[in-house]
């Protein structure tokens, strides 16, 4: 029976002795960089915006927040950000931010369907009223200003109540600069991306129909070559980032330009709508005052089943008298090919009231073309992506002439664009709210967008500075939620 | 069937630590020494280890009953993010029944019941990797009715069907790009047929050979049930539902070779070849597709892969056995396609045992085996989802023999 005993007990004593296989910790370290006082220079995606407004819970998950947050494991000190008062998302017209909403659409036939929207704001929208400013609670090391282009981190003015809301709120003083505010950390290594807005006005409000220049090349240059003196007075280390192109970006990308679906049926009735126009191009005297190469063809109107380009009214066509009282020819033509269409364009106004085709909603039936400040066209993007080639070529070469880590965030973008990103069973696409990797402005990324950039500087930085500070875990933060 | 089969692998999770999802826990006396017996007679546990062995056995019946306990663990750590996380699995009980009767001195008939695959893995709910796998669970109960011949002396050969009672369960998160708890569970269970053959040559009083083939058996299931918890605005898009998959549970030859040094030892070497290139893909054909729902493709790519076993017994009395052995398992899944739903590393296994018999029909038999999951560092690539991972296991194990 002895032996029984032993068989009896020696199964659980030997069962009790398995355990968790362990690794050894990984050596996370700074490598030759120096990260004591960390601080981060931009714009909004330095700040941590998202779905058109700035708001804490967002700040507190930024691309500052993340790498300041990575950092500190090697290091780092504390990483001061001039939060918002919490619950509020603010946008820079004093808007709320958007949320995700099911919405029935003016189509009754169709389903209801997610789209983002204002959400109703829960606090007070006066946080950028003077009386709510922080600047004496300084200083911050998050020097992200929304909407601030290159030529604003050194502008005199900019924090105070003529210059940008953002900054003015926690400027320690009206006189002070964005480089002034970040160098009163004493930094050791710094963040700096610049740069996107000085494209990005002039491109979001339609290219030349806007109000919004893009900034000189030979400018851009001297600013930059400026902004990084000034922020490596002290030596200072940091890491550099380049411009995406907007052609990255669902803002730009979700409205195709041949959205236009017609039936056989509706496009024979359109194309009925425009003979007049049609037969108007071939009229000689008509015809001879339309100055700009292939006009004619260019501004001939037609339907067919199928997928259509919108109907535009394009300033830049030829003037062009029909008679002698000074009626004009409408500058009417169709979108082609490499056309984008802002996602600010109603959805509703395209299926119910004929936006970019006809609105027979109204008797009699009126065109209704897309406006030019929805569009841009093909010489636009290619004058917006050439400039941002520019500036790219600056960063890059400042970058490796002054040895700082530089983020190749253009490729990045192309990247999520042409095949996704598949990270811990996520693919990313630059697809608007269902890719995942932008927020609900079309132009900003989502927080785990934010994650996935943050891991690209930590990388350029390990790579740089023979360092191993250990990357965020992409999956681990949160998705889109409706409502939100 | 259905009804009872559920509530039986309910009680009895079954655990892989062996390659892919190969359980090798046949025989407390073949565990012992390194989980061979394809060449010399241990029992009635022949059936499986090779059928051609039934005929050997001088009683008129034997059975065989036992099983295991496996205590095992996998630890993960992603090298970019530190991140270390391990499994919490259930203790998994394989279990065994052989019975052979001697018909006479040519036939011999026996019925095996037991669980060479299966595979039960708890990652957790929320672990970096979730998308991938929360927990798995895959069982599969051969049950194999067997006859053998003794050709001469010295040649026997035996076969048998195998009927296999499948059963599948997994969990995993849904990275939908809205809502932050959307998951998806897939369980079904199917049944499947195989058979095995095999052949016994005593080439001297001293040196036997023998060579067995299990066949692939592809678990089948037609309209497993997939049950979908997504966010509310997403709901009609993912459509509760049937859908089917075919997992294949490869087929494995081994040869083996025993050696009687003397009265008192016995050793033994063996060879396993297991085709799991077999398993390319593991597909799940939704019955209801919609836009945002389509056939899910999870491509495995697995590899064949050996398995090299030695082992010795020695008999300190009649009735008395001591047994030692090793094992190296190749794991069959490349480091492009490691997938922590079947987290398999090659495996290194330090066996002991023991045999007593407490009358002369009525015996005890223990083994205990420790199992090295060696440490690799490998990607889901599908997935982009990497890092190292190393595993351990320990298993005690017990059974019984009776005969007479």
């Amino acid at each position: 029976m002895k032996t029984n005993r032993i068989l009896y007990i020696l199964p659980i004593a030997l069962g009790l002795v398995a355990c968790e296989p362990e690794f050894e910790d990984i050596d996370f370290n700074d490598g030759s960089a120096d990260f004591t006082s960390f601080v981060t220079v931009g714009n909004s995606l330095t700040a941590g915006f998202q779905s058109n407004a700035l708001r804490r819970e967002k700040q507190e998950v930024s691309l500052s927040a993340m790498l300041a947050g990575q950092l500190k494991l090697v290091g780092s000190g504390e990483f001061k950000q001039p939060l918002m008062d919490p619950g509020v998302g603010l946008g820079p017209a004093g808007n709320a931010e958007f949320g995700l909403f099911i919405k029935q659409g003016c189509d009754p036939s169709r389903p209801p369907s997610l789209s983002p929207g204002p959400i109703a704001p829960q606090g007070q929208l006066d946080q950028l009223a003077p009386s709510n400013f922080i600047g004496s609670n300084g200083p911050f090391n998050n020097i992200g200003v929304p909407g601030a282009r290159l030529s604003n981190l050194n502008q005199v003015g900019y924090g105070s109540s003529q210059g940008n809301p953002y900054f003015a709120r926690f400027a320690s003083n009206p006189g002070e600069t964005m480089i002034q505010a970040a160098m009163r950390n004493n930094p050791t290594f710094f963040e700096l991306w610049i740069g996107n807005n000085d494209v990005l006005g002039y491109s979001t409000s339609g290219g030349d129909e806007g109000g919004d220049a893009m900034t000189d090349p030979t400018t851009f240059a001297n600013d930059f070559n400026k902004v990084l003196d000034s922020l490596r007075k002290g030596g200072a280390q940091g890491v550099i980032a380049n411009i995406p192109y907007v052609t990255s970006i669902p803002y730009f990308t979700t409205v195709k330009w041949n959205a236009l679906v017609l039936t056989q049926a509706q496009a024979n009735l359109l194309n009925g709508a425009f003979a007049a126009y049609n037969g108007a191009l071939g009229v000689p005297s008509i015809a001879g005052q339309l100055t700009q190469p292939n006009e004619v063809n260019k501004r001939k109107i037609t339907f067919q089943a199928g997928p259509n380009g919108f109907l535009t009214l394009d300033n830049d066509l030829s003037t062009a008298f029909v008679d002698t009282m000074g009626n004009q020819l409408p500058k009417y033509r169709q979108l082609t090919a490499g056309e984008l269409v802002t996602l600010t364009i109603s959805q509703d106004a395209i299926r119910c009231s004929g936006l970019g085709s006809v609105n027979t909603t109204v008797n009699p039936p009126q065109p209704n073309p897309i406006t030019g400040e929805f569009i841009l066209d093909t010489d636009e993007v290619a004058s917006i992506n050439a400039r941002v080639d520019d500036f790219n070529d600056i960063i890059k070469s400042e970058a490796s002439a002054r040895g700082l880590a530089f983020v190749d965030a253009n490729k990045r973008l192309r990247e999520l664009a042409s095949a996704g990103i598949t990270i811990s069973g996520i693919t990313f696409t630059d697809e608007f709210v269902s890719g995942g990797a932008f927020s609900l402005d079309g132009v900003h990324p989502s927080t785990r967008g934010y994650a996935i950039i943050a891991n690209d500087f930590i990388k350029a930085i390990n790579g740089k500075y023979n360092a191993n500070v250990p990357q965020v875990d992409v999956a681990s933060y949160p998705a889109l939620e409706v409502g939100q | 069937m259905k009804r009872l089969l559920i509530p039986i692998l309910g009680l009895m999770p079954l655990f892989s630590f062996a390659g892919g999802y190969q359980v090798n826990l046949q025989g407390n006396k073949q565990t012992g020494m390194g989980h061979l017996g394809t060449s010399f007679y241990l029992g009635a546990s022949s059936t499986y280890f090779n059928p051609a062995m039934m005929g050997l056995d001088s009683n008129k019946l034997s059975f065989e009953v036992g099983g295991s306990a496996i205590f095992g663990s996998v630890t993960y750590q992603n090298q970019e993010t530190g991140i270390s996380e391990s499994t919490d699995n259930p203790v998994g009980t394989p279990f065994y029944f052989y019975g052979t009767y001697k018909i006479n001195d040519k036939f011999s008939a026996g019925l095996g019941v037991y669980t060479p695959f299966g595979n039960s893995v708890d990652w957790g709910e929320d672990w970096s990797g979730k998308n991938l796998i929360q927990d798995i669970s895959l069982s599969a109960i051969y049950i194999q009715p067997t006859l053998s011949y003794n050709i001469s002396d010295n040649i026997s050969f035996g076969a048998g069907l195998t009927y296999v009672l499948g059963s599948f369960e997994i969990n995993r998160a849904a990275p939908l790009p809205i809502g932050n708890n959307n998951s998806s569970n897939l369980q079904g269970d199917q049944t499947g047929i195989g058979f095995n053959a095999g052949i016994h040559f005593k080439a001297t009083e001293k040196l036997s050979l023998g060579l067995t083939y299990r066949s692939q058996v592809d678990i089948e299931l037609e309209d497993g049930d997939i049950d979908f918890t997504v966010d509310p605005a997403l709901a009609a898009s993912f459509p509760d539902g049937k859908f089917a998959a075919t997992l294949p549970l490869p087929a494995t030859t081994t040869l083996g070779l025993a050696y009687q040094v003397n009265d008192k030892l016995l050793l033994s070497v063996e060879g396993s070849f297991v085709e799991w290139s077999a398993y390319k893909s593991l597909d799940f054909d939704f019955e209801t597709n919609t836009s945002s729902l389509e056939d899910s493709k999870n491509p495995r790519n697995y590899e064949d892969a050996i398995i090299i076993r030695v082992g010795g017994q020695y008999m300190v009395k009649e009735g008395f056995a001591l047994r030692a052995g090793f094992y190296y398992d190749q794991s069959p899944v490349t480091d492009e396609y490691f997938n922590p739903e079947t987290p398999n590393s090659d495996n290194l296994g330090f066996t002991a045992g023991l045999s007593y018999n407490i009358t002369d029909n009525f015996g005890v038999d223990a083994s205990f085996l420790y199992i090295a999951g060696l440490e690799r560092e490998s990607e889901y690539k599908p997935a982009g989802f990497a890092g190292k991972y190393k595993g351990a296991v320990v298993i005690p194990g017990i059974g019984l023999n009776y005969k007479f």
